[in-house]
């Protein structure tokens, strides 16, 4: 087919006095810009790993259900915004108990004025004493490791949690052979609390392993959700280990939750103590306690409340362990890989998987304007044809056709796509087929009559009359009358196919491994997200289905006015 | 003469009009009943498993030795008590006729139905449709009252402020999924503010327990408050989404309407402008406004699955919706028919009532599409 640039030039024209027809295509153009610039705008893994891929998600270790970060343009510096926490690591000391250098350091650390008290000894005496001492340790190398991690708080309400993933190493688990843990929280105001029960906050002696808390215990593992596994090595000695082959999560939050929910006043005490004394208050069980808000409220009256003012200024969540390490056993490293503080994030903010939403919504709209152009195109196309035929050929054909197109018409559209959707919707392919089943068949009637009275014409009796064939007659004398209202209709049909589209994923009958606006949606339903008052995670899709069925309006009535001047009243 | 004329015309546009609609109804029951036995043939025999398994715990609980031969025998009778012993053919047949007759009783219901008295496809529609009619009939008559209002004062200066504004409410609210609004609307009304229950299902258990408090009148009197307490905001958000569209579809009623002659002729006599607007053009808009309302209510009554469902509204759609969670065939395909049974005998009603008021469908001068 050839360009009419002739005619072309005059529908711009046309178009330019029409605004609202301009707007549309505006906007059309920027919708097409922005689905076409998906893998710029946005990260095209977080689609591919969007249902069923946890891990992918764990991984990227996103806030869940945080709002996005330009709330606090409008509420002023309220929410901590998303951090990464940089690890300093302060201290990393590895003693060979096997050398008498590091034996010696061992011992003056863990009883000042040792190592002096045994250099005076006579040589042998002193190596005697020594390899004594090494027989009664059960243990080669003592590890000790301090990370420190540093967060300034400066907006006006706590985060939503702090993350910190790590890898623990392999720690081996001996009766008689505790191993130290101590993970502590310094705050600004000189409190410290410790989050592994059974330390010391205010350790004095790091080299004493009785200022930690013994990691060997079976119920601290289970606090800190830290896995431990036995293995029978290949001389037969059975062995119980510490290891974290998937990196180990400790999360402020759930570990909090899951004290509370211990219900054991005594270990609940140890941990919260320190800051309930200041404030002079004190915990009963069973109520509920906010746990970042908590750690970072002022130490005054209402601090298990939340009624508390917060604490503002620079906190350090210090983790140290002191790891003994018998003979032949690997030596393990204790290694911050991540840490975060979460809070508001993005640009749309985050789901309650912690999956950011900006990424579905842009990659949402190409879906959105697929469906609505395909269905409405094709199913426009098929519309018209129809009507064409059944109006042209008229006689039986016209009746038996007309006939059951009224009865499509008359079926009650919706239950019967819910039905087959929930039968066939598997895939986003058959929902728009089954879109383009339901709708072709409000275009007939119009064509049809249409059809009906540009057949009356006299040019198209003159055709008919110098012999043209009907299908001569219906190319060139009767499609080009009806084609400008099929521009008009196909535009005014895709708000009501991508509205169908999305209110069939919305009810779970959607292709479940497409992300569609209506399948955000669905899934913030099912989770609650009204209940929890997650605006940011219903507001968008929505906004979005009206902007492109707005677009498509503005341009179909355009189309209507410019192409059927007649129609305008 | 006349009178036998105009009645044999009648005659031939409801007659046709009904076995237009007998058509379309048995179409309708024959394709739900192929695509469920066809579909829906897995999942009962899923069912049937999980019967036989139930009535075997059962027995063995008692202390009875099951056998094999038992376990045939039950096997034997919930297949033939779940029609599966037949032909596909013959279930598409009987399950077609059930439909037809409206013979619901015949389908059980296996999930919990919210208000049912009793476990067939009856009770729960019973149960769920005045709901649904209660809340779409409210909602469509406030529409209505706005819509004439807004129509007739953009019609009044086409082309004015008003006029536009009504037409771009109505662009933009036809782009807007009114179950996302009523997300919104919840949003706004139950979690910010706290002034609307988030379900709308708790309304049982307060009518309930007002049941229990009185009875008779003061019942009635008492229960309005609890239906109003539930029932806003739904309403709330039907009328805010579909108000634009109606203004703008009475708004074209009434200017085509304005057109006419005796429009011009009730000015021509001085009959105030007001009047002209209210008595003259408003009546003869009526019938396609009073269509519009009809097809709008019945289109509403299997139509607003979704929204019901955000609202958790123990109406149609969410019966609809508890059924195809749990894949209850018999409620499935009762509600489907059923709301293709209401939707088509308003169409032949209207037919009907047309064909005895307009003088040019009686004799048959117009017809083909709608």
């Amino acid at each position: 087919m050839r360009i009419d640039w002739e005619k072309v030039r005059w529908f711009l024209g046309e178009l330019k006095r029409v605004k609202s027809g301009l707007f549309g295509f505006i906007l059309l153009i920027i919708l097409i810009g922005l689905a076409l610039a998906f893998p710029l705008l946005a990260n095209p893994q977080d689609i591919e790993n969007w249902s069923g891929h946890g891990e992918y998600w764990d991984a990227k270790m996103l806030p869940k259900l945080a709002p996005p970060e330009w709330v606090n343009w409008f509420v002023g510096n309220t929410l901590p915004e998303t951090t990464n926490l940089t690890v300093s690591r302060a201290n990393y000391t590895l003693l060979d108990l096997n050398k008498d250098e590091d034996m010696l350091k061992y011992l003056e650390a863990i009883q000042p004025g040792a190592a002096e008290a045994i250099k005076q000894l006579p040589e042998d005496q002193q190596k005697q004493l020594l390899d004594s001492i090494r027989k009664g340790l059960g243990f080669r190398y003592i590890l000790y490791i301090e990370n420190d991690l540093e967060y300034t708080l400066t907006a006006n309400t706590a985060p939503d949690d702090i993350i910190m993933l790590s890898d623990l190493g392999p720690i081996m688990i001996k009766e008689g052979m505790p191993q130290g843990i101590s993970i502590e929280w310094h705050r600004p105001d000189g409190i410290v609390l410790t989050f592994t029960p059974g330390s010391n906050p205010n350790m004095s002696n790091v080299w004493d392993i009785n200022q930690y808390a013994d990691l060997t215990n079976p119920d601290l593992l289970n606090l800190l959700k830290i896995p431990s596994y036995s293995n029978t090595t290949e001389e037969g000695t059975y062995v119980k280990y510490i290891a974290t082959p998937d990196h180990w999560r400790f999360s402020v939050r759930e570990y909090m939750g899951g004290l509370l929910n211990t219900g054991n006043p005594d270990i609940i005490n140890k941990v919260l103590g320190p800051l309930l004394e200041a404030a002079g208050e004190s915990y009963s069980p069973g109520t509920y306690i906010n746990p970042t808000n908590f750690i970072m409220s002022q130490a005054v009256e209402g601090i298990t409340t939340g009624e508390a003012p917060l604490l503002k200024g620079t906190y350090i969540l210090k983790t140290r362990v002191l790891i003994r390490v018998p003979e032949g056993f690997p030596i393990g490293e204790f290694k911050i890989l991540r840490a975060k503080v979460l809070g508001v994030y993005g640009a749309l903010g985050t789901d309650n998987q912690g999956r950011d939403l900006w990424s579905a919504m842009l990659y949402g709209l190409r879906w959105a304007l697929i469906i609505g152009v395909v269905v409405s195109v094709l199913s426009t196309l098929i519309g018209v044809i129809y009507g064409v035929i059944s109006g042209y050929m008229g006689g039986w054909t016209d009746i038996i056709m007309l006939r059951f197109a009224q009865i499509m018409y008359s079926l009650p559209v919706l239950p019967l796509l819910i039905i087959l959707a929930y039968f066939f919707g598997q895939s986003i392919w058959n929902i728009v087929w089954i879109l383009v089943v339901f709708s072709w068949v409000g275009m007939v009637f119009t064509v049809r009559s249409m059809v009906l009275q540009i057949k009356e014409n006299l040019y198209v009796e003159a055709a008919r009359a110098i012999g043209a064939s009907s299908r001569r007659i219906i190319l060139r004398h009767v499609f080009p009358q009806v084609l400008p209202y099929t521009f008009a209709s196909i535009a005014l049909s895709v708000p009501g196919a991508i509205l169908s589209e999305a209110g069939l994923s919305f009810l779970g009958l959607g292709d479940p491994a497409v992300v569609t606006w209506g399948k955000i949606l669905h899934d913030a339903q099912a989770a609650g997200a009204v209940l929890n008052g997650a605006w940011w995670w219903v507001v968008p899709p929505g906004i979005g289905i009206a902007i492109v069925g707005m677009t498509f309006v503005f341009i179909g009535y355009a189309l209507d006015r410019i192409l059927n001047p007649r129609l305008i009243r | 003469m006349f009178k036998g004329f105009y009645l044999a015309g009648l005659g031939v546009t409801v007659a046709k009009a009904v076995a237009n609609a007998l058509i379309v109804l048995i179409i309708v029951s024959f394709v739900i009943s192929f695509i469920f036995v066809e579909q829906g043939d897995r999942q009962l025999r899923g069912y049937a498993q999980e019967l036989l398994q139930q009535k075997i715990r059962a027995l063995e609980r008692r202390g009875v030795v099951v056998t094999d031969e038992m376990v045939e025998r039950m096997n034997y009778t919930i297949y033939r008590d779940l029609g599966l012993l037949d032909p596909k053919p013959v279930r598409v047949l009987r399950y077609a006729v059930w439909s037809l007759t409206l013979n619901f009783d015949m389908f059980h219901a296996r999930a919990h139905y919210a208000g049912a008295k009793g476990n067939t496809a009856t009770d729960v529609i019973l149960a769920a449709l005045p709901n649904t009619i209660i809340l779409f009939t409210t909602s469509t008559l406030i529409v209505i009252a706005i819509g004439i209002f807004l129509g007739l004062q953009a019609a009044k200066r086409a082309g004015g402020l008003m006029d536009r504004t009504v037409s771009t409410i109505a662009m933009i609210s036809a782009s807007l999924p009114m179950w996302w609004v009523g997300m919104l609307m919840l949003l706004l009304f139950a979690f910010e503010l706290g002034w609307a229950p988030f379900a709308s299902i708790d309304i049982y258990a307060e009518l309930a327990a007002l049941a229990q408090q009185y009875s008779g009148f003061l019942y009635v009197i008492y229960s309005i408050p609890i239906w109003l307490k539930y029932l806003w905001l739904p309403v709330l958000t039907i009328v805010l989404v579909s108000f634009g569209s109606w203004s703008y579809i009475i708004r074209n009623v009434v200017i085509s309407t304005m057109n006419e002659d005796f429009v011009m002729g009730a000015r021509a006599k001085g009959v105030p402008e007001r009047s002209v607007l209210y008595k003259h053009v408003l009546r003869a808009a009526s019938p396609p406004i009073v269509t519009m309302s009809a097809l709008s209510i019945v289109g509403s009554l299997g139509g607003a699955i979704i929204t019901e469902t955000v609202f958790s509204w123990p109406g149609m759609g969410r019966t609809y919706w508890v059924a195809l969670q749990n894949g209850d065939t018999g409620v499935l395909i009762a509600v489907t028919y059923m709301t293709a049974f209401l939707f088509v005998a308003v169409i032949v009603l209207l037919d009907f009532i047309y064909a005895l008021l307009d003088p040019r469908v009686r004799t048959g001068t117009v017809g083909g599409g709608r």
